[in-house]
């Protein structure tokens, strides 16, 4: 594995799109079926140059034009509410029916991933549902909002946990030892109760025992030593616990035969 | 209130520097919204002389035009809209409301509801604002002693600032078109159509836009910042 391979989350799974919560202002909407026609639209402006034949010069904002943002389109399945009514309803001459759409987008985790901020939103259209007695589907009323502005963030943070592990993960397999986590917490206590029992060997990632109770034989408070130890731990003197860490064989990466 | 406008800040575009026009005897008035486009232009005067041998006929300069200045802006209050950074604060508080009230229990259209304390004319209504551009072309004792000389009774000057752009003239025409009334029969929305005459790129002083030639004028100095001929 390279660096790059450690640090930059290259290989992330694309996002999943059913998974979403909408908000206008601060209240939950509830459940959305689809959120559709975010995007922002620039029109070029074309000059042509004489002795310029391959292609014109294309320049941003063409005379009498400017950035769009696109028209977004909420269809809701829970008719429950009069809220999108409501809201089609308060834009009248004089009221304040202008709101801030946020837009949450959620990873398989449930960890949000994409927040989309519509500034200013206001409806420029609501339809209800249709009824029809032969059909299955949703009674999705539709409601189209206009905005003055938009922002998007990226909270990425499943890919950050990806980093976060894939750093342990080259970190334990250099030291050979677990340094994180439950495992990492029973070295630890081994270490500070002197208690002079090796644990066994390390095991390739993921079979190492996941407390001290797990292994076999060993006590806190009064170990037994293994059988093969040369030292017991009544007779040690004032570097013990140098002895007692000298004594956790250290295996190379390479020497982890399960792994390798 | 403290997080919406610091949202609101953070993550919203600017808005734009608004453009001005400051009236002779009167207040600096900052427009609601600037205009979209500005055209302006300047005319001269070449008279024809005839040359018979080179068939090219001569030309003689006989004098210029003024500038002229055209640009159309929309005042609105067809909704509340924050003029300061109180208004902005509570309007982009109230962006987050999760209330839609019905009609019955909404606050209804009052001018209070739209009352700007600063901003475009510092006035209240469409009708206000209105009337404001036509005292631009009223006329007027610009000595300001309430006299009835005729040198002194003309309609003011204006200089319309925006970024670098500097005109200072005078409006020679006012097209006004209403185009959305409230229930009450109050205007809320207008488009008004400038055409202006003067100096263009140019920080006049009254004096130096009427009598350009004088020679007061001309030395005037303090006054003229950037002359455009």
């Amino acid at each position: 594995m390279s660096f790059m391979d450690y640090v930059l989350p290259v290989f992330v799974e694309p996002e999943i799109n059913y998974n979403f919560i909408v908000m206008v202002g601060i209240r939950p909407f509830g459940e959305f079926r689809t959120v559709s026609g975010a995007g922002i639209s620039h029109t070029p402006l074309s000059l042509v140059e004489g002795g310029r034949n391959h292609s014109p010069h294309l320049m941003a904002h063409a005379p009498g034009s400017v950035s769009q943002w696109g028209e977004v389109t909420l269809q809701w399945g829970t008719p429950v509410w009069s809220t999108l009514y409501d809201w089609a309803d308060a834009v009248r001459v004089g009221r304040h029916f202008r709101r801030d759409v946020f837009v949450i987008q959620l990873a398989r985790n449930g960890l949000p991933t994409r927040l989309m901020r519509f500034a200013g939103a206001w409806p420029k259209a609501w339809k209800a549902s249709g009824l029809d007695t032969s059909s299955t589907e949703w009674a999705a009323e539709e409601i189209t909002l206009v905005y003055e502005d938009f922002n998007m963030i990226l909270t990425r943070i499943t890919a950050l946990g990806e980093v976060v592990d894939r750093i342990r993960s080259a970190a334990e397999a250099k030291s050979g030892f677990p340094l994180f986590g439950e495992e990492a917490g029973a070295r630890m206590r081994y270490e500070d109760q002197e208690v002079g029992v090796a644990p066994p060997d390390p095991l390739p990632y993921g079979e190492i025992p996941r407390s001290v109770d797990l292994i076999e034989g060993a006590e806190l408070g009064d170990p037994a030593p293994p059988p093969d130890d040369p030292d017991p731990p009544g007779d040690r003197g004032e570097d013990g616990a140098e002895e007692a860490t000298a004594a956790i064989p250290v295996v190379e990466p390479g020497d982890r035969g399960g792994e390798a | 209130m403290a997080l919406p406008s610091a949202l609101a800040n953070l993550f919203s575009n600017p808005e734009p520097t608004k453009a001005s026009l400051e009236v002779e005897g009167d207040a600096t008035y900052t427009l609601q919204f600037n205009p979209s486009d500005l055209s302006f232009g300047r005319g001269r005067s070449w008279i024809k002389g005839r040359e018979f041998e080179s068939g090219q006929p001569s030309l003689t300069f006989r004098g210029g035009e003024p500038d002229s200045l055209g640009f159309e802006v929309l005042l609105d209050q067809s909704e509340a809209r924050a003029t300061n950074a109180l208004q902005r604060k509570l309007y982009a508080a109230n962006a987050l409301n999760p209330l839609f009230l019905p009609p019955p229990l909404a606050p209804e259209n009052t001018r209070d509801v739209l009352s700007e304390p600063t901003g475009l004319f510092a006035k209240k209504t469409v009708a206000d604002y209105v009337k404001a551009w036509f005292k631009m072309t009223s006329v007027m004792d610009v000595s300001g002693k309430g006299g009835s000389v005729d040198a002194y009774r003309r309609p003011p000057i204006v200089v319309f600032r925006w970024g670098s752009f500097v005109f200072s003239g005078a409006i020679t025409k006012l097209d006004v078109s209403i185009t959305l009334f409230d229930v009450d029969g109050e205007p809320r929305r207008a488009t008004v159509k400038v055409d202006m005459v003067g100096r263009a790129l140019a920080d006049l002083t009254p004096e130096e836009v009427i009598y350009p030639d004088r020679p007061s004028a001309s030395k005037a100095g303090g006054g003229v910042k950037d002359d455009g001929r």
